[in-house]
């Protein structure tokens, strides 16, 4: 069922965006015209997705000729498909997920990064003893299957006698269990568990050596090359919006409740206040938000490399672009 | 006359109908499916191609088939891990429901109480439950076979019920003029009458048992090498590798059929004696 209609949904989009094409080839020639475009995200709505929502609310886009319609993701919702197979211009991902997808001969490039690092995590209950990753064997931990951290982990580590259990969201029988460990988000899970009374600790995953770009903007190569004057006025205001919001994250937050009710406003407050040096620390604080350096992406690919995830090798000048960052 | 010439080309034309009946069974049942099935992967594979939709969005047969080669054990090992979680369910989802619909028919009174509350159980959508189930039976194998059971339970209950009910009127007075006990009536005339209902839940049943043990999966699933086709469909999801996606489908739709097929042929061999359902019509 679920195949089917993305397979009608493949038929039409391949022909739509055949004449989608042509027709804006046509009209975005002429000045003054707005472009649609779409974008996906690769989750919710919440904080990580700040600046998007800042530039919507200041109407940012609109002062660039765009009108932005914004796809929430999900569990079920796979930005790279959707971008790949043309149903969205723009969408949001973890960098290793685009490495992967290069396997599959879908060439994506990162035009900007949200999040300078990774704030995946380890969290277990207060009180038990982790200080590295071989102290989770003889335990239940709880991780999303395929995930490509848990992959690196596992060949760096000796992690034979971990009993691992799929992560499907809810928390319920990681709180039963008080020797279990579960993956987390150091920006939310954490906080979630102490407002229910349950007080745990974290180890992040990036102490392992393997930290990613978290959320990272990406366009099909294809697009990219077509595209490239709009592709600029995008990250503009995308980068505009994510300063915005680093002023008056408060405000923009009450605006993603509007849009994902499911969370609430001190929820994504303390999701700000977390992943304030993901955005605008580390290497943003010295070259600006978004930045992207070819060392990091040169590791990831070489670590992916290493634990087999990736086919072949590639120059990562393909993969990422810091062309359009102009700061 | 006449006589020696029909005894003359009766001997040929037997022998020669035998071998015209196979063909002709072959021509009017098999040829059929087996046409359509090539047509069909034809179709398929060559749609992608003309089309040209990439094989992350639209995998053509062979890019199935190399998937599933590539990656064989571990299909083999979720295949193995389904089968075994589906198989507990379905005969949990039997036994249970079938001594569950023999209570429930032995008095009026226990079948308006409980039998709404079985209705209710079946109407909530198995994926709505199944976070609960994990909840009280911890990730992992117990959950998943209880959620199968879950699915599969409701189909086996409602079949038989119907199937207790609908005694042969006669029959049940002659139990009546005998003064059969209660017990009586239910061994020799109620259950024997209920089988073919029986056999037709169970055939529904099986199916869905595998459907049960692969929603599980997704949500409580084991990983290393013990994760079944819902885990070995998510992780191919995440990694972008539609082919193997379709393959495990694939494998999932396989495995429910030669599921039903060895249920019928158990059906088949229980009723065949004496069961319209399960007698082969001649025509």
């Amino acid at each position: 069922m679920r195949h089917s209609k993305r397979i009608s949904a493949g038929l039409i989009v391949t022909a739509w965006s055949a004449f989608g094409g042509l027709w804006r080839s046509c009209s975005s020639s002429g000045d003054g015209e707005i472009d649609e475009l779409k974008l996906v995200l690769n989750w919710f709505p919440k904080a990580q997705h700040g600046g998007v929502y800042a530039s919507l609310e200041e109407d940012l886009f609109e002062e660039n000729q765009i009108d932005l319609s914004v796809e929430p993701g999900g569990p079920q919702v796979s930005p790279i498909q959707i971008v790949a197979a043309g149903d969205a211009e723009f969408g949001l991902a973890h960098a290793d997920q685009l490495v992967i997808a290069k396997n599959q001969g879908i060439d994506l490039v990162a035009i900007a990064a949200t999040m300078q690092g990774s704030p995946q995590a380890f969290m277990f209950h207060d009180g038990v003893d982790i200080q590295d990753f071989e102290d989770l064997n003889g335990r239940e931990v709880f991780v999303q299957p395929g995930i490509t951290y848990w992959d690196f982990l596992k060949s760096e580590y000796n992690l034979s006698n971990v009993q691992e259990l799929a992560y499907n969201g809810q928390n319920v029988t990681f709180i039963e269990n008080k020797e279990s460990v579960t993956q987390a988000f150091l920006t939310s899970e954490p906080f979630f568990l102490e407002r229910e009374g349950v007080k745990t600790n974290t180890l992040l995953v990036s102490e392992s050596g393997y930290d990613p770009y978290n959320v990272v903007l990406f366009v099909t190569k294809d697009y990219l090359e077509e595209n490239e004057e709009l592709v600029q006025r995008f990250v503009d205001t995308y980068l505009e919006g994510l300063d915005l919001y680093e002023e008056n994250y408060e405000a923009i937050n009450e605006k993603i409740t509007d849009v994902n009710p499911n969370i609430a406003l001190e929820e994504l407050n303390y999701e700000a206040d977390t992943q304030y040096d993901y955005v605008y620390g580390f290497d943003a604080a010295e070259h600006g938000t978004g930045y992207m350096s070819a060392e990091k992406w040169e590791e990831l690919k070489n670590q992916l490399l290493d634990i087999d995830l990736l086919d072949e090798d590639f120059d990562v000048d393909y993969i990422f672009t810091t062309k359009f960052l102009s700061k | 006359m006449p006589l020696t010439e029909v005894e003359a080309v009766n001997p040929v034309r037997s022998t020669k109908s035998k071998s015209i009946s196979g063909w002709t069974t072959f021509k009017d049942y098999y040829a059929g499916p087996i046409i359509a099935f090539i047509l069909f992967l034809t179709l398929w594979q060559v749609i992608p191609i003309l089309a040209s939709i990439p094989h992350f969005i639209l995998p053509k047969p062979t890019d199935v088939f190399q998937a599933a080669v590539s990656d064989w054990s571990i299909l083999q090992a979720a295949i193995q891990v389904t089968v075994l979680e589906s198989l507990i369910g379905f005969l949990l989802s039997a036994i249970i429901g079938i001594s569950s619909s023999v209570l429930l028919a032995s008095s009026k009174i226990i079948e308006r109480s409980l039998y709404p509350y079985a209705i209710v159980l079946q109407s909530i959508p198995v994926v709505a439950v199944a976070p609960i189930v994990v909840i009280w039976f911890g990730a992992g194998f117990n959950s998943i076979v209880v959620i199968s059971f879950l699915i599969g339970f409701f189909p086996v209950v409602s079949n038989t019920l119907m199937g207790l009910q609908s005694v042969d009127k006669q029959m049940d007075e002659l139990f009546t003029l005998y003064r059969a006990s209660r017990w009586q009536r239910m061994l020799r005339l109620r259950i024997p009458a209920a089988m073919p209902y029986m056999m037709a839940g169970l055939k529904v049943s099986c199916t869905l048992s595998i459907v049960g043990a692969i929603v599980g999966e997704y949500v409580a699933g084991i990983g290393g090498g013990n994760g079944g086709l819902g885990y070995a469909i998510t992780v191919a999801a995440i990694q972008v590798k539609t082919p193997f996606l379709f393959a495990c489908g694939i494998a999932a739709a396989v495995l429910g059929i030669s599921f039903y097929l060895l249920v019928s042929l158990c059906a088949r061999w229980m009723l065949g004696s004496w069961h319209e359902s399960a007698m082969k019509v001649e025509k």
